[in-house]
């Protein structure tokens, strides 16, 4: 019946249609939080801890609340003073307090918050809360963290989250800093190791960084005179902040409502709560609307991507055929463990890499709690940080085996038909295409040509990511002007959702895309959809579009029928006509529509849902990046020459909009590969802004970057695709640390890549330039 | 941003009388490029600003015979960078001025403002210490003319007095047949302050190295002149190994400090590399290579 | 706090108003004015984001005093276009999808738009070294140069 199912040419689907948001977005007229504002709004500001860790002796807001213009001072204690509210909440664990109780567990913590009349007022509120702490030993990483005897963040039992079906096995280890620990296992690992001819073992390690999205978190929060509760936010999770919010302030859900607007950027920063507990608990004390945007050194303390330490062991036969690996992951948290559970898993899941290895022992391990700020979600959830390590180690294997880099990966690498860790059949992969395609492209076998002075050199790296679970709901209503509006609760960040979703229902209905619009996310009326991330959104939402879609079309071309006289299978809807096949009988869909009515006015409905299997992994996404390096081994500099992003995505629903995320997410994998790192001295971040936290710029491009899209359609997602949201980003620092190898015959292991660790690694390799000599002109 | 109060001279005299009143809480606006930068994360949190956008007056350039360029302390780098006047007589100062920032800071950072920041990795520090300029500051009591190398005295520090104004940078013109170059050398991102950045002009009679200003910034506190490095060139010919042991010697010479742009012995390293490079680039300019 | 009298033109309109001495350029369109599509993305200078033009030059809004706009011409992404129409680089990145998000977008569209009336037909080379300072974090950038190129006849769809 559908376009989908009838094998016809389609019209919308894999168009590059313009973006549905492009008019508004060039024009300056985008709305975003900053735009919105409500008539007697208050400004929020938040008093962060200024010691890693201690104990609250005193929190004195007295002078604070006699500055004038200031309406509210709210404090942990004055949280638990009141009763009213649960101060705790977090998705896996409620363990992170509004404002902290009792304990600051790093530098950053939210301790106090200011509703004031302007941003002055609020300020000078902020400079007269006395706060004194008792310091209390810290620990910053991860090992540390575990070694015996250290310091413990959370002393008390911490209670699950509840939200969440596939965390209820989240169990922190008592008496230590760990907060889970993800075990996977198959085979007999040390058995494996004992019948491979080589053994290797090697350690990486991954810094805490930054999402950056350009716009910082923000929330508008106000309480009617019902006593109802409303937000702006911009968050990825409506649903799930909303569900943390009932919790505490103990109302039912539907007594909260969220509407989101366009996002300025996420990329996971914006999952799960942020500013909404704050700004909500400062408006529901004022009874005033309170406006609270994050400062971005705020941003940066508010969450981040885990720091790693990876250990993994592998054995190969002579061959280059795996037998064995073992993998320890040390995840970072930092302060609350956040979803940092759940990234766990990914990564334990993915972690040993698409290769089909008899024996593994994934001690994905532990997410362990530090004095630092929370992480979470961030591109590519965890793939990143043990792609790093896995590639390497692949090519580290390569080279000691003297085979053929891209050989033995083709040797090893799942394809379809194979089997996942846990039974999974595997299918629609393209992994394999992805690699050949990829090195293809950066002419993988012909040496790189280095000028005088310089070293040239060429690496690869794959990577293969499964979705993540969850739920999606989309309603479709067709007006009697031949319109329709499509309602979901995507989150419109700058991926494109909003075109893609447009796109996938003008196809189903047979409208012009021009015809369809998207709601942006409330609450109170948008269906319900777990959350836009996890390169989710047009495979599970997609399919949920185009199920309503298709439920929408049949009611339509019922009425058709009965209006055409015609049979139900003779009838066809493009471009806004449904027609009698074959004929010039047609009638356009806004006729349908109110010939059905009789009025002028009318709705047609339609409905659909995609959910997952309760905590299982569904698809898999492939991705390979390849990279040609020039090194200066002199400075240790790295120039990368030419950077090529190969990504399965199924179905191009819009292959201008998915070329375009395969680019942004190489740049960020590349700003992750050489300049992004947190730094931090005991504690205390020092650079929390652009000064010294460097984002990759229009200068730091590579000479050349380059997109190959392949399309192995996947059977269950809508028109065959599968996301790619995500796909670019985990393969490029291992991809630019094997061309490093391939360049000057030193690899690193730790991130960023520097020059000065190039440099340092060189002369420790005895190959770097001397100072007064060579020709560098 | 917290309150100040912001007062706006029409006349240097009035400027450094308000300096005077409000010693020890005020500051001097003129861009605004990296104050209010330091003001926003509360480095500074003065509660006034005396500003010098209504003085008249700071913002010429001009070539001055005696002089040399004669550059108001409120010219934009961007006004350097395309100043025909600059272009023609130092084009090397117009090259290193469109390597500040962006281009939207060098539309309204001051060279004033840059000097007087007296930031350790900024760019026209080096530059023009090795072209030998001199600041012109005015106070209570009066004018004074101090030399770029007495007036960077430690971080973020100048020998400016509490109540002194810098009205213009005075670079003298380059002896006849002198070349200069200036490089810098960014380690995170292009859009970054130089980890080192270095300067070389060089003073030629009949092919022979008459005498060399080479200076290093983003190695310490202030930017250092190399000065053993330089005794070696004076009186000789340039060749590649006697560059080469020039840079070497500057390397040896100063003593780096670690900070984001890299470690003591990094920017050691690249002390050298980057004295021997600009050298490099001031020797082809004579010789055309 | 004496509040600063201030009076300059901002798209093409003069505007006389009242404002603390603390007030930013940024702060005073987006609060004062209500011009919003200038936007806050790094606050130190280095993201672009709020790029304004202040008599035909980019500014970082964020680092300008609202006081030393006084006397000033300002032009927002608000007003680019004119009578309505797209202003020719607003058409090419929308022609191009050069923009995800969107929150670097205005300050990127005013910067090329300084950039080509400085330089009628930039080079690759050059787009990429005068864009250099307004950071992108979504698309790659790579549309962004394309968008600019077709300004000049570059690239063509």
């Amino acid at each position: 019946m559908s376009g989908e199912g009838m094998g016809m040419a389609l019209e919308i689907v894999g168009q590059s249609v313009p973006r549905s948001d492009g008019q508004e977005k060039v024009a300056g007229q985008a709305r975003y939080m900053d735009a919105i504002d409500l008539p007697g709004m208050l400004v929020g500001r938040v008093l962060r801890s200024t010691v890693p860790h201690g104990r609250l002796r005193r929190v004195d807001a007295e002078k604070a609340r006699r500055v004038p213009g200031v309406v509210t001072v709210v404090t942990g204690e004055s949280l638990r003073r009141d009763g009213r509210l649960n101060p705790y909440y977090g998705p896996a664990l409620l363990d992170q307090p509004v404002l902290a109780i009792d304990k600051v567990l790093y530098v950053g913590d939210p301790v106090a918050a200011v509703a004031a009349v302007d941003e002055e007022s609020a300020l000078e509120a902020l400079d007269l809360i006395e706060v004194e702490y008792e310091e209390l030993p810290a620990v910053f990483e991860p090992l540390d963290a575990i070694a015996p005897g250290a310091p413990l963040l959370h002393e008390g039992e911490l209670k699950p989250g509840g939200l969440f079906v596939d965390l209820t096995d989240v169990h922190p280890v008592p008496g230590t800093n760990i907060c889970n620990h993800y075990v996977m296992k198959k085979g007999d690992g040390e058995a494996g190791f004992r019948h491979a001819d080589i053994v290797i073992e090697q350690t990486f390690s991954i810094p805490e960084t930054q999402h950056y999205p350009l716009e910082p978190h923000s929330v508008l929060a106000w309480v009617d005179p019902s006593g109802r509760i409303a937000l702006y936010a911009n968050t990825q999770q409506p649903f799930i902040v909303r569900a943390q919010l009932a919790d505490i302030f103990q109302v039912p859900p539907s007594h909260i409502r969220i509407m989101v607007p366009y996002l300025g950027g996420a990329y996971g920063a914006k999952c799960y709560p942020k500013a909404e507990p704050i700004a909500t608990v400062l408006a529901w004390f004022a009874r005033r609307p309170v406006k609270l945007t994050f400062t971005r050194e705020e941003v940066f303390l508010t969450i981040t991507k885990h720091a790693t330490v990876v250990k993994m062991k592998s054995g190969a036969m002579r061959d280059g055929t795996l037998v064995a690996r073992k993998v320890e992951c040390y995840l970072g948290t930092g302060a609350y463990a956040e979803i940092g559970p759940r990234v766990s898993k990914k990564m334990g899941t993915n972690g040993a890499g698409p290769y089909r290895i008899p024996h593994v022992q994934m001690d994905a391990y532990c997410i362990i709690y530090t004095n630092k700020p929370p992480a979470g979600a961030f591109r590519g959830y965890g793939l990143p940080q043990v792609t790093w390590a896995f590639e390497q180690q692949m090519d580290t294997l390569a080279r000691e085996l003297r085979i053929d880099p891209v050989e033995i990966r083709l040797k090893n690498l799942f394809v379809d038909g194979d089997t996942f860790w846990y039974g999974e059949r595997l299918n629609a992969l393209g992994l394999r295409e992805c690699l050949l395609k990829a090195a293809a492209a950066i002419r993988w076998g012909e040496p790189s040509q280095a000028l005088p002075g310089k070293r040239r050199g060429k690496g690869l790296a794959i990577m293969l990511k499964t979705l993540t679970h969850g739920a999606s709901i989309a309603f479709v209503k067709v007006d009697d002007d031949g319109t329709a509006k499509v309602l979901t609760s995507t989150v419109e960040m700058g991926q494109g959702s909003d075109t893609v979703l447009a796109q996938i229902a003008a196809e189903e209905l047979g409208l012009p895309v021009e015809r369809v619009s998207m709601a942006h996310p409330d609450t109170d009326f948008t269906p319900f959809d777990d959350k836009t991330s996890g390169s989710r959104s047009t495979v599970a939402m997609g399919k949920a579009v185009l199920l309503a879609a298709r439920e929408a079309r049949e009611r339509l071309l019922e009425l058709a029928a009965e209006q055409l006289e015609a049979s139900v299978h003779d009838l066809e809807v493009r471009r806004g006509q449904v027609r009698v096949r074959g004929t010039d009988r047609a009638l356009d869909v806004a006729q349908v529509v109110r010939a059905h009515f009789r009025s002028k006015g009318g709705t047609i409905m339609g409905r659909g849902e995609f959910h997952t299997k309760l905590a299982r992994e569904e698809f898999w996404f492939a991705a390979a990046g390849a990279a040609e390096v020039e090194v200066d081994p002199e400075t240790g500099e790295v120039r990368v020459l030419k950077y090529v992003g190969a990504c399965d995505v199924g179905k191009a629903i819009n292959p201008h909009l998915c070329q375009q995320q395969v680019l942004g997410g190489a740049v960020m994998g590349l700003g992750q590969t050489f300049s992004e790192e947190m730094v931090y001295d005991h504690g205390q971040l020092l650079n929390p802004s652009l000064i010294n936290y460097k984002l990759p710029a229009f200068r730091d491009l590579p000479a050349q970057l380059e997109v190959i899209l392949l399309e192995t359609p996947y059977s269950e997602g809508p028109f065959g695709a599968k996301g790619v949201g995500e796909s670019a980003v985990p393969p490029v620092a291992a991809a630019i640390g094997n061309a490093l190898v391939d360049a000057i015959g030193v690899r690193l292991y730790e991130l960023p890549i520097t020059a000065e660790k190039v440099l340092k690694a060189l002369e420790e390799a005895g190959g770097a330039g001397p100072v007064g000599a060579g020709g560098a002109r | 941003m917290r309150r100040f109060e912001l007062l706006m001279p029409t006349s240097l005299d009035e400027a450094s009388r308000l300096l005077r009143e409000r010693e020890g809480d005020v500051k001097l606006i003129a861009g605004g490029a990296s104050l209010l930068i330091l003001m926003k994360s509360g480095v500074y949190q003065p509660s006034c600003l005396v500003s010098l956008q209504r003085i008249p007056g700071l913002a010429d350039v001009h070539f001055d015979p005696g002089e040399g360029l004669r550059i108001g302390a409120l010219t934009t780098h961007r006004v350097i960078e395309r100043s025909p006047v600059v272009r023609e007589r130092l084009p090397v100062l117009s090259e290193m001025a469109r390597m500040v920032a962006n281009v939207r800071i060098r539309n309204t950072g001051t060279i004033g403002g840059n000097l007087c920041q007296a930031d350790s990795h900024a760019d026209p520090p080096p530059l023009l210490l090795a072209l030998g300029a001199r600041v012109r500051a005015k106070g209570g009591k009066g004018t004074r003319t101090i030399p770029l190398e007495e007036f960077l005295l430690d971080y973020y520090q100048t020998a400016l007095q509490p109540d002194e104004v810098v009205t213009e940078v005075a670079v003298p013109p380059l002896p006849a047949g002198s070349t200069a170059a200036y490089l810098r050398h960014t380690v995170r991102s292009a859009e970054d302050f130089p980890c080192i950045g270095a300067a070389a002009v060089v003073e030629w009679q009949d092919g022979i190295c008459r005498q060399v200003r080479l200076v290093l910034g983003g190695v310490a506190a202030v930017p250092q002149r190399a000065r053993q490095a330089e005794a070696l060139a004076r009186g000789r010919s340039l060749t590649e190994p006697l560059i080469g042991q020039m840079a070497e010697a500057a390397a040896e010479e100063v003593e780096p400090i670690s900070d984001f742009y890299g470690s003591a012995w990094y920017k050691k390293r690249m002390a050298g590399v980057f004295a021997r490079r600009v050298l490099l680039v001031a020797w082809a300019q004579r010789t055309g290579r | 706090m004496t509040p600063i009298e201030l009076s300059l033109t901002v798209n093409g309109e003069r505007r006389a108003l009242t404002v603390p001495p603390q007030r930013l350029l940024l702060e005073m369109l987006q609060r004062d004015l209500h011009l919003t599509g200038t936007k806050e993305g790094c606050g130190v200078g280095v993201c672009g984001a709020c790029t304004v033009l202040m008599d035909g030059r980019p500014v970082s809004a964020c680092l300008v005093l609202a006081a030393h706009a006084d006397g000033h011409e300002v032009t927002t992404i608000e007003g680019l276009g004119r009578d309505g129409q797209r202003h020719p680089v607003q058409a090419a990145f929308l022609e191009w999808s050069a923009f995800q998000c969107g929150y670097c977008t205005p300050g990127m569209i005013l910067a090329a738009t300084a950039l080509l009336q400085e330089h009628p037909a930039p080079s690759e080379e050059e787009i990429r070294e005068y864009m250099s300072g307004n950071i992108c974090r979504c698309t790659g950038y790579m549309d962004i140069i394309r968008a600019i190129q077709s300004c000049t006849g570059g690239a063509k769809r």
